[in-house]
C-alpha cells in the first residue's frame, strides 16, 4: 500500500512538474484577440504598403438577446508598412489584443498593387496557416482602404457574414467568380489556366440623378445596356451599402491584365462551367417576322425583354484541336431556362415558338460568350477560362507540355462556340392571355 | 501459467495498415509528387505491385519455418551471430526510423497548431503515449490498432471523399510525367514506403492458429497499396504537378480546403484526431518492436526494463536534427533511400540461407542414414 | 432429510465443519509455509480457451458426483472428511494443470486453511446429550442474560410415555412467531401425547419423523451448526438424552417487499426488482428461469457477518472455468463483514485502479436471467437489492435492459443516443475548452464572435470557469442525493439559480459554458450503468487537465491512454473491449448496434458458453412457407 502511494505521488509530482513546465504556451482565450475579417492591400510610398485591416468587434455583435450595434461592428486600422506581417505587429503594439487572421473572409488587394504583379503577397497568405485556404480574394478598383471603410453591413451584425454571403452571390447572380485564395494560387501556377478575382469597388453615387454619370456600359448591340453591363463602382445604385460586387479582374500570371463586366462574367462562368442559377434578361425577338439572328439588331423592339431563370443543362464541353500552331477552341454549353417574364404580347407556349426563342436565346448566349472569349485572346492574353486543359490531357510526357508553351498558343486561338438553350418551364403561368385581347378583335 | 499472447488475422491487419499508412498523413503524397510528377499515383500503384510479388515470394519461402520468426529462421539460417547481426539490424533501423517520424509528427503538431509550445515538450508527450502503449504489451496495441485503425480510416476516407467536388482530371495529364524509365528508377528506393512489413514477421510467433501471415501481409499491402494510391491520386487530383510539391502535409492542407457551405468548413480538426492518433499508435508499435528486438537477439526474459531508457534514446535522438529541414532530410534521403534493402532484400537473404542450409542438413542426414 | 434446505446450507456448513481435520497432519508443512518467504501469489489469468475447458468439464463433473454421493451418507463424519479431500485434490489437480509443475498453494487458500484452524475450538464441539450441559452452553454463548432477544422456551415432550425435557431458542424478531407456536411448539407438547406406532425407533427419529411438521429441518452435530441457523433466523430444538439438534428453519424477518426498480427505470419490460433478501431474489430468478439446470450455489462471505451469497448460473450454458474462477475468488475473500454487493464487487475485481467497473450490478431479475441466458454468472448478496454480473464488457455497461424490449429501430436509435451522451460527458468540455483555447478556427465565425462577446465581461480563464461549474454541478448533484427529502425542493431552486442565471448575471461565467455544463450533465445521465457514469464524470477532469495543457493533441493522449487502459483491462478474463478489441470470431452480435432480435442467434463467443447457439438459426418458424402451418400442428399435438 505504501509503494502504491509512494508511486502515485510521484507520478502527480511528475505530472505537475509536466504542466507547470508547460504551462499552456498556446493557449489563449478568444477574446484575447483581435479578428480581422478583412485585409485590404495598398499601394504606399516608396515601395511600402498600406495594410487596411477591418476588425470585428465583439461586443458590438452581441450575443443573447442583446442586439449588437451595427454601426460598431467593425473597425478599420490603417497601417504604412515594407511587409504584411510587419504591419500585423505594428498593429499589434496599438490595440489591445493580437490579431488573428484565422477567421479573415477577404482579402482586397488594390487594382494599382495587381497590375504590378501580386505573387509575392499570395505566396505569403498562403504560407500563413492563420490565413485558411477558401479566404475570398477580391480587386478593388479604387484604394481598398476606402472600400473597406465603405463597407457597412446592413442586414447583419457580423461583418464576417457578410463577406460570406457577400462573395458567393455570384452563384445566384453570375456577376462574379469563385475567387478564393487556394484557386487563385493554383490557376496562378497552373500550366493551363490564368486566375481571375472578383472585382469590388464603391458607389459613390448619392442621388438617382447621377445615374446618367454611370451608364457607360452598353451591351454587345452597342446600343442597349441590360442589368449585367456594369462594373463594380459604376452601377446605377444607391444604397446603405456602398460596397459593390461585379465583374471580374483577369491576370495573366500574376499581373492583372484587365476588367471584365457583369455579362462577361456571367460567360465566363458558362465557359467554365460554374454557373448557378441567375436571372438572365434579353431583348424580345417579337416583331421579326424572319428569324434571322445575324441581321437581328436592327428588328429587335428594344422595349422588350424576355426574362429568364437561366442554369447550366450540363457541363459546357471543350476541345482544342491545333491547326499548326492556331489552337482551335470548340466551345459548347448547354443552358436550360425558366420563363421569369415576358414583356411583348406574344405568345410563346407552342412549340414552334417556343423553339424560335429557344433558338433566339442560344444565338444571344453564344454571341455573348465568343465577344467573350474573343476580349481574353485579345486584350487580356490570357487562358483564364482554363481551355488548355483537355489540350494538357492529350499529353504523355511533362516535358513536351512545357515545351509546348501554351500560354504564348492561346494568343493565336480560334473559337467555334456552340450554344444550345432549352426552355423548361414558364413559371406557374403556362401561357398568358394578353390585354389586347380583351378589348374584342374584329371579325 | 503465463497467458500466451494471442493475434488475430484482422489485428495483425490493422497494425501493419497503421504501420504502413502513417506516412501518408506525413509527407508521402508530397514526396511521391516530387519524384514522379503527375505519374505520382502511377508509380505508387507499381511499388505497391512490387511489394505485393516481393512478399508472395516471401511467404513461400517462410512455409518452410512454421511458427518462426525471422530471427529464429537467421538464427537457423546462419547461426546465434546471425540472429543478433540481423535482431541488431532491424533494431537499429527501427531506431532510426522512430525518432526522426516522432519528430516529424512533433514538428506538424507545432506547425499547423501548437505554435509556440517548445518541441520538446510536444514530443515528451508523445513518449509518453508511446511509451505506456509499448508498456501494456503487443497484445494491448494490436487490440487497440483493431479498434482505431478503421476508425481512423473511415476519418481519412472521408476527407478523401470530400475533396471529390475539386477534382480535376487535367491535373494529374500528362499521364506518365517525367516518363516510365524515371517513375521505375525511382520506384525502387520508394519500396521504403513498406518497410514496416518487416514487423509482420516479428509477430509470426505471437498469430492465433486461425491466423494466416501470408493473407494478412497479402491483404495489408492490398489496401494500404490502395490507400496510398488513392491519397496520392486524390491530392494530384485537387493540387497540380507543380504546386503538389509546394505543401509539406498534403493531407491536412486537402482537409484545411474542404468546403461545403458557410458552417461545414473547418473539418481539419478531425484530421488532427486522425494524425496524433496514428502518430500514437505508430509511435508505440515502433517502440515495442524496438525493445522486442533487442531482448530477442540477446535472448533476454522481459523486455519491459528496456522501455524506459529506449524512450530516453528516441526522445534524445529526435531533438537532434536543428530544423524541420534536417528531419525531413534524414527521413528522404537516407532512410526512405536504403531502408528497403534492410527491410526486404535481408529477410529475402536470411530466408534463402535458411532454407538452402535446412535442404542442405536434410540431405546430409538422409545422406548419412544411406551411409549407415 | 429435508432436501432444500441442505442443498442450500449444508455443504458450506460441513466444510467449515470438518475442515479441521484432514488440516492437522500437515502442521509443519504449513509452519513452514507460515515462517518461510510465501511466495507472492501467482495472479492466476485464467484462460478461456478449449484446451483446458475440457478438462474443468471433467473436473466439476467428478465433484457433482462426488457431492452426491455427499449426500447420501451424509451424517457421517468421515464421507464428508472425504469430499474435503477429494475436493482439494481436484483443486490441486486444476492448479497443476496444463504444464504440469506443482504449484505453490496460494496465500488466499493458506489463509483460509489459517482461519478455519483458529475458530477449529467451537467449531468442532459437539452437543452434549445432557441438555443442561445443552442449555449451560447455548447461554453462555449467547449471552442469554443479557442479550434481550435472545429467547429459550424450556417445556417437555411425552415420547413412548416418558417425559423427555426440551429447549427452544430463537432470536425473537428474526422469526415467525405464529409458525413456531403453531407447527413447532404445538405439535411437540401434544403430538408426542398421540397413540403412535412408535416401536423400534429411538427418540431422536420419534422427534425427526413425527413431531416436527416442518419442510426444512436440519440435524446438527455442533453447537456451531445451531448456532448459525439460529443467528440466521432459525429455531434451534434440543431434546434431553440426544447428542443432536435440531435447526429449523422460520425465517419471519420484516423486509420490504418487492417493489419497482429505483435505478434501472423502464417503460416497456417487467417491473420488479430485487430486494434485501438472498431467497427471495433466488425465487425472482427462477420465476423467469423455469430451468433445473439454473444452479443456485451458496458460498458464506464474511468472518462475523457470514453474509450468505449465492453464485446463480445456468449449468449447460456458462463455461466451468468461469464458475470455477467466481468460485475461487469469491471462497477466497476473508473479510468481517460484508453488507453489499457493492463491497463484494471491490473485493472481486480484477483491477482496482481501472476507470470503469467491471462487474454489472443490476436491479433488475429480468436483466439478471437474461445475462445467466448468455452464460455469465450472477452473485446474489443476502442483503443487498443488487445483483453481480460477470464478466461483462464495457458494451453491457452503455446497455439498458430496455434495449431488449424495444423494436429494433428504436433500441439501435437510443444506444446512439447514449454512445452520444458518454461522448458528451467524458469530451464536452474538454473539446469546448481545446477548441476555445487552441483552435479557434474550427468555430463558425459567428460562434466565435458570440463566445468572445460573451467571455469580454468574465474575469476568469475558460479552464477556470469550466472547473468551477462542473464542481458546481458535481456539488448539486452530490448534494441532491444526500439531502432529506423534505429540503430537496430548496437545493433544485438553489442549484438552478447557481448554474443558471446567478453565474452569468455575476459574469463568472459566459451563457455558452452553462449550455456545455448542461449537455455534459445530461449525458452523464443517460449513461445507464451508474457505476460507469461516475468512471466517465470523473474522467472528464483529466480530460480538462489535458485540452488545457495542450488542446486537440491533449485530448488525442487522453483517448488513447483511455482506451490503452480500457482494451488492456479484463474482467474475469475476458477483455472488457471485447468484441472490437480483440474481435471476436462469429457474429458482432449487440455490442453498439442492436440486432434483430431474430438474428442473435449465438451468444456471445467471449464468455465461451458451452452452448453457443442462443437460438435456432430460424427462430421465426412462420416465415417458411408451409412450415409454419406444420410446425402449429406439432405444437399442438403435444398439446
Amino acid at each position: 500500500m505504501k509503494r502504491i502511494i509512494n508511486k502515485s505521488m510521484i507520478f502527480i509530482l511528475m505530472l505537475l512538474v509536466f504542466f507547470s513546465m508547460s504551462g499552456c504556451f498556446d493557449s489563449i482565450e478568444v477574446d484575447e484577440m483581435a479578428y480581422v475579417v478583412s485585409l485590404g492591400v495598398d499601394k504606399g510610398s516608396g515601395g511600402n504598403l498600406i495594410l487596411s485591416f477591418l476588425i470585428a468587434v465583439p461586443i458590438s455583435v452581441g450575443v443573447g438577446g442583446e442586439v449588437g450595434d451595427v454601426e460598431k461592428s467593425t473597425t478599420i486600422i490603417t497601417v504604412e508598412t515594407p511587409t504584411i506581417y510587419g504591419g500585423v505587429s505594428i498593429v499589434d503594439t496599438l490595440i489591445s489584443k493580437r490579431i488573428n487572421f484565422s477567421h479573415a473572409k477577404l482579402i482586397l488587394i488594390s487594382k494599382e498593387l495587381a497590375q504590378e504583379g501580386v505573387e509575392k503577397y499570395i505566396n505569403a497568405f498562403i504560407r500563413f496557416r492563420e490565413f485558411r485556404p477558401n479566404i475570398y480574394i477580391g480587386i478593388s478598383r479604387g484604394k481598398a482602404e476606402e472600400f473597406l471603410k465603405a463597407v457597412k453591413p446592413v442586414l447583419e451584425i457580423n461583418p464576417a457574414k457578410f463577406f460570406e454571403l457577400f462573395m458567393v452571390s455570384y452563384k445566384y447572380t453570375g456577376y462574379s467568380s469563385k475567387s478564393e485564395l487556394e484557386h487563385f494560387y493554383m490557376n496562378m501556377e497552373c500550366t493551363c489556366s490564368q486566375p481571375v478575382t472578383a472585382l469590388l469597388d464603391i458607389n459613390e453615387l448619392s442621388d438617382s440623378s447621377e445615374f446618367s454619370r454611370v451608364l457607360s456600359g452598353t451591351d454587345m448591340d452597342g446600343k442597349s445596356t441590360m442589368e449585367g453591363n456594369y462594373k463594380a463602382g459604376e452601377i446605377p445604385i444607391i444604397s446603405d451599402t456602398k460596397s459593390s460586387n461585379m465583374g471580374l479582374a483577369a491576370f495573366r500570371g500574376d499581373k492583372m491584365v484587365g476588367e471584365m463586366d457583369g455579362r462577361e462574367a456571367l460567360s465566363y462562368l458558362i465557359v467554365t462551367g460554374q454557373l448557378g442559377r441567375v436571372y438572365y434578361s434579353l431583348p424580345d425577338p417579337e416583331g421579326s417576322e424572319t428569324y434571322m439572328p445575324r441581321e437581328f439588331q436592327g428588328l429587335v423592339n428594344e422595349k422588350y425583354y424576355v426574362s429568364l431563370r437561366l442554369g447550366m443543362a450540363r457541363k459546357p464541353t471543350v476541345k482544342v484541336s491545333m491547326n499548326g500552331d492556331k489552337p482551335i477552341i470548340d466551345v459548347s454549353v448547354f443552358l436550360e431556362g425558366d420563363i421569369l417574364s415576358i414583356d411583348s404580347e406574344q405568345d410563346y407556349s407552342s412549340r414552334e415558338e417556343l423553339n424560335k426563342l429557344e433558338r433566339f436565346v442560344s444565338d444571344y448566349i453564344r454571341r455573348s460568350v465568343n465577344d467573350f472569349l474573343i476580349k481574353t485572346r485579345d486584350e487580356f492574353k490570357s487562358d483564364i477560362c482554363g481551355t488548355g486543359k483537355p489540350l494538357k490531357k492529350t499529353y504523355i510526357y511533362w516535358d513536351d507540355w512545357m515545351a509546348f508553351r501554351w500560354m504564348d498558343k492561346y494568343e493565336n486561338a480560334e473559337f467555334n462556340v456552340t450554344a444550345k438553350v432549352s426552355i423548361r418551364r414558364s413559371g406557374i403561368v403556362e401561357k398568358q392571355v394578353p390585354l389586347s385581347h380583351m378589348k374584342g378583335k374584329d371579325k | 501459467m503465463k497467458q500466451k499472447i494471442k493475434i488475430g488475422n484482422f489485428e495483425a491487419f490493422c497494425l501493419l495498415i497503421n504501420l504502413f499508412c502513417s506516412k501518408l498523413i506525413l509527407d508521402f503524397p508530397r514526396n511521391v509528387a516530387e519524384e514522379a510528377g503527375t505519374a505520382a499515383w502511377i508509380m505508387v500503384l507499381l511499388v505497391s505491385a512490387a511489394v505485393f510479388v516481393i512478399f508472395i515470394i516471401i511467404a513461400r519461402i517462410y512455409k518452410n519455418f512454421p511458427q518462426k520468426d525471422i530471427l529464429d529462421v537467421a538464427e537457423s539460417g546462419i547461426g546465434e551471430a546471425g540472429k543478433i547481426i540481423a535482431g541488431m539490424l532491424f533494431m537499429l533501423q527501427f531506431l532510426y526510423l522512430i525518432p526522426i517520424v516522432l519528430r516529424e509528427f512533433a514538428e506538424d503538431i507545432k506547425v499547423v497548431s501548437l505554435t509556440t509550445t517548445p518541441i520538446s515538450i510536444i514530443i515528451a508527450l508523445f513518449c509518453i503515449g508511446m511509451l505506456t502503449g509499448a508498456f501494456l504489451g503487443i497484445e494491448t496495441l494490436v487490440r487497440i490498432n483493431a479498434m482505431a485503425v478503421p476508425v481512423l480510416a473511415a476519418a481519412f476516407i472521408f476527407i478523401l471523399l470530400l475533396s471529390i467536388p475539386r477534382f480535376d482530371l487535367s491535373k494529374i495529364a500528362p499521364w506518365l510525367g517525367p516518363g516510365p524509365l524515371v517513375i521505375i528508377k525511382k520506384a525502387v528506393p520508394n519500396i521504403s514506403a513498406y518497410s514496416e512489413l518487416v514487423a509482420l514477421l516479428f509477430i509470426i510467433p505471437f498469430l492465433n492458429e486461425k491466423a494466416n501471415y501470408a493473407s494478412i501481409g497479402k491483404y495489408a499491402i492490398l489496401v494500404s497499396g490502395s490507400f496510398f494510391t488513392f491519397s496520392t491520386l486524390t491530392y494530384m487530383l485537387v493540387y497540380q504537378y507543380p504546386m503538389a510539391t509546394e505543401f509539406f502535409l498534403p493531407i491536412y492542407q486537402l482537409a484545411r480546403s474542404i468546403r461545403i457551405g458557410r458552417f461545414f468548413s473547418r473539418i481539419e480538426a478531425i484530421f488532427i484526431l486522425v494524425w496524433a492518433s496514428s502518430a500514437f499508435l505508430y509511435l508505440s508499435s515502433g517502440l515495442y518492436f524496438i525493445s522486442y528486438l533487442f531482448k530477442k537477439s540477446f535472448g533476454l526474459k522481459t523486455q519491459k526494463p528496456l522501455l524506459i531508457p529506449f524512450t530516453i534514446l528516441i526522445f534524445s535522438i529526435a531533438m537532434i536534427p536543428e530544423n524541420l529541414y534536417t528531419a525531413l532530410q534524414l527521413e528522404l534521403s537516407y532512410y526512405r533511400n536504403y531502408a528497403w534493402i534492410i527491410t526486404i532484400i535481408v529477410p529475402l537473404f536470411l530466408l534463402i540461407t535458411a532454407s538452402v542450409r535446412t535442404k542442405v542438413e536434410r540431405r546430409n542426414i538422409s545422406n548419412e542414414a544411406d551411409n549407415k | 432429510m429435508p432436501k432444500l434446505y441442505r442443498e442450500n446450507y449444508g455443504k458450506t456448513y460441513k466444510m467449515i465443519l470438518f475442515g479441521g481435520f484432514s488440516l492437522k497432519k500437515s502442521m509443519s508443512q504449513r509452519l513452514k509455509t507460515i515462517f518461510l518467504f510465501s511466495p507472492k501469489e501467482p495472479k492466476d489469468r485464467f484462460v478461456l480457451d478449449g484446451s483446458s475447458k475440457d478438462q474443468d468439464n471433467k473436473d466439476s463433473a467428478d465433484t457433482n458426483d462426488q457431492s452426491k454421493q455427499g449426500e447420501e451418507v451424509k451424517d457421517e463424519t468421515r464421507s464428508g472428511e472425504d469430499e474435503k479431500r477429494f475436493n482439494r485434490k481436484a483443486n490441486n489437480e486444476k492448479r497443476t494443470g496444463a504444464d504440469g509443475i506443482k504449484q505453490p498453494i496460494p496465500i488466499n487458500e493458506m489463509n483460509e486453511k489459517k482461519r478455519e484452524r483458529k475458530v477449529n475450538d467451537t467449531k468442532a464441539l459437539f452437543i452434549d446429550t445432557s441438555l443442561n450441559a445443552n442449555l449451560d452452553y447455548i447461554k453462555a454463548r449467547y449471552n442469554a442474560d443479557i442479550n434481550g432477544d435472545f429467547k429459550i422456551r424450556e417445556f417437555k415432550i411425552i415420547v413412548m410415555n416418558k417425559d423427555y425435557p426440551v429447549f427452544v431458542c430463537f432470536f425473537d424478531g428474526m422469526i415467525d412467531r405464529l409458525l413456531v407456536n403453531m407447527s413447532i411448539i404445538q405439535p411437540l407438547m401434544t403430538l408426542s401425547a398421540m397413540p403412535v406406532n412408535m416401536k423400534d425407533q429411538t427418540v431422536r427419529d420419534v422427534v425427526y419423523n413425527h413431531l416436527i411438521p416442518q419442510n426444512q429441518v436440519k440435524v446438527c452435530k455442533t453447537y456451531q451448526e445451531i448456532v448459525d441457523e439460529v443467528n440466521f433466523g432459525g429455531l434451534g430444538i434440543f431434546v434431553d438424552g440426544l447428542d443432536v439438534a435440531f435447526a429449523c428453519d422460520v425465517k419471519g424477518w420484516e423486509h420490504r417487499n418487492i417493489e419497482k426498480p429505483t435505478s434501472e427505470l423502464n417503460i416497456r419490460g417487467p417491473k420488479e426488482s430485487f430486494n434485501e433478501t438472498n431467497r427471495m431474489n433466488t425465487a425472482l430468478l427462477r420465476k423467469i428461469i423455469k430451468d433445473e439446470n439454473l444452479i443456485v450455489e451458496d458460498v458464506l462471505v464474511g468472518e462475523r457477518s457470514k453474509t450468505p451469497c449465492s453464485m446463480v448460473y445456468i449449468k449447460n450454458i456458462v463455461n466451468d472455468s468461469l464458475v470455477g474462477e467466481v468460485r475461487r475468488r469469491l471462497k477466497s475473500i476473508k473479510t468481517g463483514y460484508l453488507r453489499d454487493s457493492g463491497e463484494l464487487e471491490q473485493f472481486l475485481e480484477d483491477s482496482t485502479y481501472l476507470p470503469a467497473p467491471q462487474m454489472l450490478l443490476t436491479e433488475r431479475p429480468d436483466r439478471v436471467a437474461s445475462y445467466l441466458g448468455e452464460g455469465r454468472v450472477g452473485i446474489i448478496v443476502h442483503g443487498s437489492p443488487f445483483v453481480i454480473i460477470a464478466p461483462v464488457t464495457l458494451f453491457n455497461l452503455i446497455h439498458s435492459p430496455e434495449d431488449y424490449y424495444l423494436r429494433y429501430p428504436y433500441a439501435t436509435l437510443l444506444r446512439f443516443i447514449r454512445i452520444l451522451g458518454v461522448i458528451f460527458t467524458l469530451l464536452l468540455p474538454s473539446l469546448y475548452l481545446a477548441i476555445t483555447n487552441y483552435h479557434h478556427e474550427m468555430l463558425p465565425t459567428d460562434l466565435l464572435l458570440a463566445i468572445a462577446s460573451a467571455r469580454e465581461k468574465v474575469p476568469f480563464p475558460t479552464v477556470i470557469s469550466i472547473f468551477i461549474m462542473e464542481i458546481a454541478f458535481e456539488l448539486i448533484r452530490e448534494a441532491g442525493i444526500r439531502i432529506p427529502g423534505p429540503i430537496g425542493p430548496t437545493l433544485s431552486i438553489v442549484g438552478a439559480l447557481i448554474l443558471g442565471q446567478a453565474a452569468v448575471a455575476a459574469n463568472l461565467v459566459s451563457p455558452i459554458l452553462i449550455i456545455i455544463v448542461a449537455v455534459t450533465a445530461i449525458g452523464s445521465f443517460s449513461i445507464p450503468d451508474f457505476s460507469l457514469g461516475y468512471s466517465f464524470r470523473a474522467l472528464r477532469f483529466i480530460y480538462l487537465l489535458l485540452a488545457g495543457f495542450a488542446g486537440l493533441l491533449g485530448i488525442t493522449l487522453g483517448i488513447f491512454l483511455h482506451l490503452l487502459v480500457l482494451v488492456h483491462a479484463k474482467s474475469f478474463g475476458v477483455p472488457f473491449m471485447a468484441p472490437f478489441a480483440p474481435r471476436t470470431s462469429g457474429t458482432r452480435t449487440n455490442a453498439i448496434l442492436k440486432t434483430p432480435l431474430w438474428k442473435e442467434e449465438d451468444r456471445p463467443d467471449f464468455v465461451n458458453p458451452k452452448d453457443i447457439k442462443q437460438q435456432a438459426h430460424i427462430s421465426r418458424g412462420w416465415i417458411k412457407r408451409g412450415e409454419g402451418a406444420n410446425a402449429n400442428e406439432t405444437e399442438d399435438k403435444d398439446r
